[in-house]
């Protein structure tokens, strides 16, 4: 009897005391994965969209009178006056070089080169410095594409993106802007961000539909100018893969919906599940 | 390291049955030796185990942010809650003199935490830990009385902890099980026990591998009941 009691006691003791000693953790959305994967992707592409911007605009300062491009100068590039150097242009506080051959890059065929020599940071999201080739495809229509191999030992990215100029934009309707984009292709690349830690991840990305990408009215100069690129609409596929994870493969899908609103909506569908992100 | 931490056991114990035999020996000598064991059968709450986390006093404000990598498995998956079952214990000890009492307590601390999919919210893994505690104790009560008994105690012996880790990182050999050893460390510094050969008692003022805060029950025997009135 007295075993009983002893037992009975311990186990109360033992109801009363086995406890939680850590609350869960914070619970993502359950498409929280599609959107760090749709956000960084959407950053890729509007870094290149700039850095195609960049060369544009440098074309219409090069075929320029020295009054205009005094004019450019302080529209385009207030803080990083280009200058010309054993046939490469340079930007003042900025780490991009733009080598352009012997046509205007708004005439078809023109092939110019653009090497970055550091990572440009998109919000979060960065791009690996490297050498691209921008081409003239029709009018108003450009192509960026790696110039050479951009892979390294952690990043690697192939993309192939084709801008559509839309109608030039007034200087005194946005001072910053020549034109927005329509932006349309596909690519792959390794997501990182300021941590510079080793990445597994592969994102191979399809534009469904074109992203519309908008220059705002805001001040910067190039090196963190990409703030100032918007995505105004689009929809994109995304596959992601890990090199050191043969089983994963996973479905993103990105679309901007609700466009006229000055903070647009997006849709992410995450392997199946839907969610609107504000 | 293990080796040190076996050395360090065996010495405990090997001392405190030397300390039993000397006692023992003198008190044969007189004949009036106080023969009590007791065993105790405990709970204590909140047991420190290997996997404490003592960056929970870190000062170092360093941010090292998570690659995209380790933001992306972790946004697939979150925590439950960490479910612990306190140190069971199980210990036997010597009186060896009106005023100290030598043993040793075995405890075994386990806890789990299921892992859940945000996309479903299906349990897709369990991280678990099993810890067991061998810790020679000495007693020292400063205020005996036939029915309450008041001391503080310091136990230091040996322990393992065999853990099943989840993680969502990238590297293939993150979630490996793993068994630590350790030093097992026990400091009280008030105990009460209630009652004459059953008893009750509860060890406040705590820490270590025991837990801060220790409820259990015993029994004594002890053949010569006048002994432990000396």
């Amino acid at each position: 009897m007295k075993a009983f009691k002893l037992l009975a006691i311990a186990a109360a003791m033992f109801a009363v005391t086995s406890c939680v000693i850590e609350e869960g953790g914070y619970k993502p959305r359950p498409t929280a994965a599609g959107h760090l994967i749709y956000r960084n992707t959407e950053s890729r592409i509007r870094s290149l969209t700039t850095i195609a911007d960049l060369a544009i605009k440098l074309d219409k300062y090069i075929v320029a009178d020295e009054t205009e491009r005094m004019n450019l100068t302080a529209r385009f590039f207030p803080n990083n006056a280009p200058s010309f150097s054993a046939g490469t242009w340079s930007f003042q506080n900025s780490y991009f070089t733009i080598q352009p051959d012997s046509k205007s890059l708004h005439e078809t065929g023109a092939k110019w080169n653009i090497t970055s020599t550091v990572p440009f940071f998109s919000g979060y999201s960065a791009m690996e410095p490297g050498n691209f080739q921008i081409e003239c495809t029709g009018t108003n229509t450009w192509r960026i594409i790696p110039n050479g191999s951009i892979e390294s030992s952690h990043f690697s990215t192939t993309p192939e993106l084709s801008f559509t100029g839309n109608a030039p934009i007034p200087a005194n309707s946005n001072p910053y802007a020549l034109y927005d984009y329509s932006v349309t292709g596909e690519g792959h690349f390794t997501p990182f961000e300021y941590g510079y830690k080793s990445e597994s991840l592969i994102i191979d990305y399809e534009i469904k539909s074109p992203f519309i990408i908008v220059i705002r009215n805001i001040s910067g100069n190039y090196v963190n100018i990409f703030d100032r690129m918007m995505a105004k609409s689009g929809k994109c596929d995304m596959i992601v893969t890990d090199t050191e994870k043969p089983a994963v493969r996973d479905n993103v899908t990105g679309e901007i919906i609700n466009a006229s609103s000055s903070v647009p909506s997006l849709k992410i569908t995450f392997n199946g599940v839907s969610e609107i992100w504000n | 390291m293990f080796r040190k931490l076996l050395i360090t056991a065996a010495l405990a114990t090997i001392l405190v049955q030397t300390a039993t035999g000397q006692v023992n020996y003198r008190y044969k000598k007189t004949g009036s030796f106080p023969a009590e064991a007791e065993i105790r059968f405990s709970h204590g709450l909140l047991p420190l185990t290997y996997d404490f986390d003592l960056d929970l006093f870190s000062w170092d404000c360093d941010f090292v942010p998570p690659s995209v990598t380790d933001q992306y498995y972790g946004a697939q998956s979150y925590r439950g809650n960490r479910y612990n079952t306190g140190s069971l214990n199980i210990g036997h000890s010597v009186k060896v003199a009106k005023w100290l009492e030598l043993g040793a307590t075995f405890s075994y601390v386990g806890s789990y935490q299921n892992i859940y999919s945000s996309l479903d919210n299906r349990v897709i893994d369990r991280e678990t830990s099993s810890s067991l505690f061998f810790t020679p104790t000495v007693r020292f009560a400063w205020f005996n009385r036939e029915w309450v008994r008041m001391y503080s105690s310091v136990g230091l012996g040996v322990g393992v902890m065999v853990k099943h880790p989840y993680s969502n990182s990238q590297s293939a050999t993150a979630a490996e099980p793993y068994i630590e050893w350790g030093p097992s460390i026990q400091l009280t510094g008030f105990g009460i026990s209630v009652g004459k050969r059953l008893f009750w008692f509860t060890e406040v003022q705590t820490v270590g591998t025991l837990g801060v805060f220790i409820m259990g029950a015993g029994f004594r025997i002890s053949p010569d009941k006048r002994g432990w009135r000396r």
